[in-house]
C-alpha cells in the first residue's frame, strides 16, 4: 500500500473560523454604514468630473508663492528625515540584542518606538501645533518623530541580523563598547541604514504634503485653502506639483540605492 | 611563567548541555599546542572560555596570569589586549578596506576608537599597520575592500590585524577549515613562523592529524568535554585516532533522540 497523501483541506480550528466570522459580519455593517447607492456613486462620478471640468486647464498664475510653499515642504521633510535619522541610530543600538545586554532598557526603547510608530502623523501634528504653534517647526518636529517610528525600528532589526563574528573579533583585541559598534556594527550596517533612510525620506516627502492640513506647515495649507474656495484650477496646479515633487524625489533616491546598495 | 592556565573548567549551556566536563592543562610561555577533538566535543567552548566570551559554570581560567572574568569587564580587555585569536570565519569587516580592517587590531590600545579610523589615525599606527600587511604579504592590497579577497588572503589579512595586538598568545579555531590545502598551508606556515620568531604561544584548534603533527609539538585531545589525551603529537597513530574519533563515519542520530545533545554526540561518535 503506498502512503497516503496530505488532505487536501485543513478544517479551520474554532478561532479561524471565529475570526473569519468577525470580518465577514464588519465587512457588511462596514458596507452598510457607508451608505453606498448607486445615485450617489453616479453623483460622485459626476462631481469628480466638475472638479476636473472646473480644473482644467490648471492655472499657473500664482507659480511663485506655490513654489516657495514646496520648497518649504522638501526642506521640512529634508530637516526631519535627517534628524529622525540621526536619533534613530542611538536608539536603535539601545533597542538591538547585539549592543544592549540590558533588557530593562532594550524594552523601554522599543516601547517608545512602537509609540511613535502606530499614532499616525496627523495626531503627532497636531500635537505639535498644540506644543509649538502653527507652522513648519510642527511639521519638522512631526516628520523627526515619523521617522524614528520606522528608521529606529528596522535599524535595530538590521543590526540584530548581523553577522556577529566580525564584531566578536574587535572585542577579543581588547577593544571597549564603542569601538565594537563604530568598527564592526555601524560599518556592517550602513549600507542597509541608508536605503531604509532614503525610504524614510520618499515617505517623508508624501507626509509632508499633507502636514498642512492640520496647519504643520508646508504646501498642504495652500491646498487645502484652494480646495475649499473652490480654486480647483489652483488646486489642480498644486496637485500637480506635489506629484512632479514626489516623483523626482522618489526617482533620486532609487538611483543612489542602485548604486550604492 | 605559564602562559594558559585551564583549571577544572565545567561549562554547562542552558543548566543541561554539558560542553566541558572538568578540564585542566597548563600551557608553558612560547609552546605550541594543539587541540584536537570530534565536532561538539567543546573544543570552541574552550576557547571562548579562555577569552572571556563564556563565563565557566566551574573552574577558573588564567592567561599570562591573570584571572579571566567575564564579570570585571576592564580587567578581561586588558588581559584580551595580548590575546590575538583567529577565526575559522575571519572575522573581517566586510565593507570597509583592508588597510581599515588591520586598523581595528588597535582598538585595544587607543583611549578613543576614532584613534584606529584611517583619517585620524597617526602616522605611526598607520606605519604599524603596514608593517603587519607586509609581514603577511599582502601590503599591495591595503586598499581593497575586504570582502574582495580569497579565503586565503582573508586569513592573512585576519592575522595582521591581530599582529597590531602584539600579541603574547594566539588562539586559533580551525584557522584553515575554509582554506583550500595550498592556502591552508601557507597560512600555517605563517602563523608557525610568526609564533616562533616572537616567542609567541600558539594553541590551534585543528581537524586534520598530519597538520597538527607537523605544526605543533603537543596535542590536548577532548572527547565528550573531558581531556581524552594530553601527550606529544608522536604518539598519535591510527589506534589513538580510532579511540578519539571511532572506527566508523558519523551516523545518523537516532530518531528519538534531541538532536546536539551529549548523549547523541557520544553515540554517534
Ligand atoms: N551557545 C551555545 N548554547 C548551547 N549549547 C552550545 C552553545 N555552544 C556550543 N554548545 C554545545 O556545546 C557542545 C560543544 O560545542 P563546541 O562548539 O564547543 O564544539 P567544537 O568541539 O568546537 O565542535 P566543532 O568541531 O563542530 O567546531 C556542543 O554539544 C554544542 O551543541
Ligand atoms: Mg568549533
Amino acid at each position: 500500500m503506498s502512503p497516503t497523501p496530505p488532505k487536501r483541506f485543513e478544517k479551520p480550528s474554532i478561532w479561524s473560523f471565529i475570526l473569519i466570522l468577525v470580518v465577514l459580519l464588519f465587512l457588511v455593517t462596514g458596507i452598510n454604514n457607508a451608505n453606498i447607492t448607486l445615485s450617489r456613486v453616479i453623483g460622485g462620478v459626476m462631481n469628480i468630473g466638475d472638479f476636473l471640468a472646473q480644473a482644467f486647464p490648471p492655472d499657473f498664475s500664482r507659480i511663485g508663492p506655490i513654489m516657495s510653499a514646496m520648497v518649504e515642504t522638501f526642506e521640512m521633510a529634508l530637516v526631519g528625515t535627517l534628524a529622525g535619522v540621526i536619533i534613530s541610530i542611538p536608539v536603535a543600538l539601545l533597542s538591538s540584542r547585539t549592543t544592549n545586554s540590558i533588557s530593562f532598557l532594550r524594552s523601554l526603547t522599543r516601547g517608545a518606538v512602537t509609540v511613535m510608530r502606530t499614532v499616525p502623523d496627523l495626531v503627532w501634528a497636531l500635537l505639535f501645533v498644540i506644543a509649538v504653534g502653527l507652522g513648519p517647526f510642527a511639521g519638522i518636529l512631526t516628520i523627526t518623530i515619523d521617522t524614528i517610528g520606522f528608521c529606529a525600528r528596522f535599524f535595530s532589526e538590521r543590526i540584530d541580523e548581523l553577522d556577529k563574528k566580525p564584531k566578536e573579533a574587535l572585542e577579543s583585541t581588547g577593544s571597549g563598547y564603542f569601538g565594537v559598534i563604530t568598527g564592526s556594527v555601524l560599518p556592517q550596517a550602513t549600507p542597509s541604514f541608508v536605503g531604509t533612510s532614503l525610504f524614510a525620506l520618499e515617505k517623508s516627502i508624501r507626509g509632508a504634503t499633507v502636514l498642512g492640513l492640520v496647519g504643520a506647515g508646508g504646501i498642504g495649507v495652500e491646498l487645502s485653502a484652494q480646495m475649499s474656495l473652490r480654486n480647483f484650477d489652483q488646486a489642480l496646479m498644486i496637485i500637480i506639483i506635489i506629484l512632479i515633487l514626489v516623483l523626482v524625489v522618489e526617482n533620486i533616491s532609487q538611483r543612489i540605492r542602485a548604486k550604492y546598495i | 611563567m605559564n602562559a594558559i592556565e585551564v583549571n577544572k573548567v565545567r561549562k554547562v549551556y542552558n543548566q543541561r548541555d554539558v560542553a566541558l566536563d572538568g578540564v585542566s592543562f597548563t600551557i608553558k610561555e612560547g609552546e605550541s599546542v594543539v587541540i584536537l577533538g570530534h565536532n561538539g566535543s567543546g573544543k570552541s567552548t574552550l576557547f571562548r572560555t579562555l577569552t572571556g566570551f563564556e563565563e565557566p559554570t566551574e573552574g577558573s581560567v588564567t592567561l599570562l596570569g591573570r584571572e579571566v572574568d567575564p564579570g570585571k569587564r576592564r580587567h578581561l580587555r586588558e588581559t584580551r589586549k595580548k590575546v590575538g585569536m583567529v577565526f575559522q570565519a575571519f572575522g573581517l569587516v566586510d565593507n570597509v578596506s583592508v588597510f581599515q580592517n588591520v586598523l581595528f587590531g588597535a582598538l585595544g590600545q587607543v583611549k578613543f576608537a576614532p584613534a584606529t579610523y584611517s583619517l585620524f589615525a597617526s602616522e605611526a599606527l598607520r606605519t604599524r599597520a603596514m608593517e603587519c600587511l607586509d609581514r603577511v604579504g599582502l601590503a599591495h592590497l591595503s586598499e581593497r575592500r575586504a570582502d574582495r579577497l580569497s579565503g586565503g588572503q582573508k586569513q592573512r589579512i585576519a592575522i595582521a590585524r591581530m599582529l597590531m595586538q602584539d600579541p603574547e598568545i594566539i588562539l586559533a579555531d580551525e584557522p584553515i577549515a575554509s582554506l583550500d590545502p595550498k592556502a591552508g598551508r601557507e597560512v600555517m606556515d605563517l602563523l608557525a613562523d610568526i609564533a616562533a620568531e616572537r616567542n609567541i604561544t600558539l594553541l590551534m584548534i585543528l581537524h586534520q592529524i598530519p597538520i597538527a603533527k607537523k605544526y605543533a609539538d603537543r596535542f590536548i585531545a577532548l572527547k565528550n568535554g573531558e581531556v581524552f589525551a594530553d601527550n606529544n603529537v608522536s604518539v598519535i597513530d591510527e589506534d589513538f585516532e580510532t579511540a578519539l574519533f571511532g572506527s566508523e563515519g558519523p551516523k545518523d542520530p537516532p530518531a528519538d533522540e534531541k538532536p546536539g545533545s551529549m548523549e547523541q554526540e557520544a553515540k554517534s561518535l
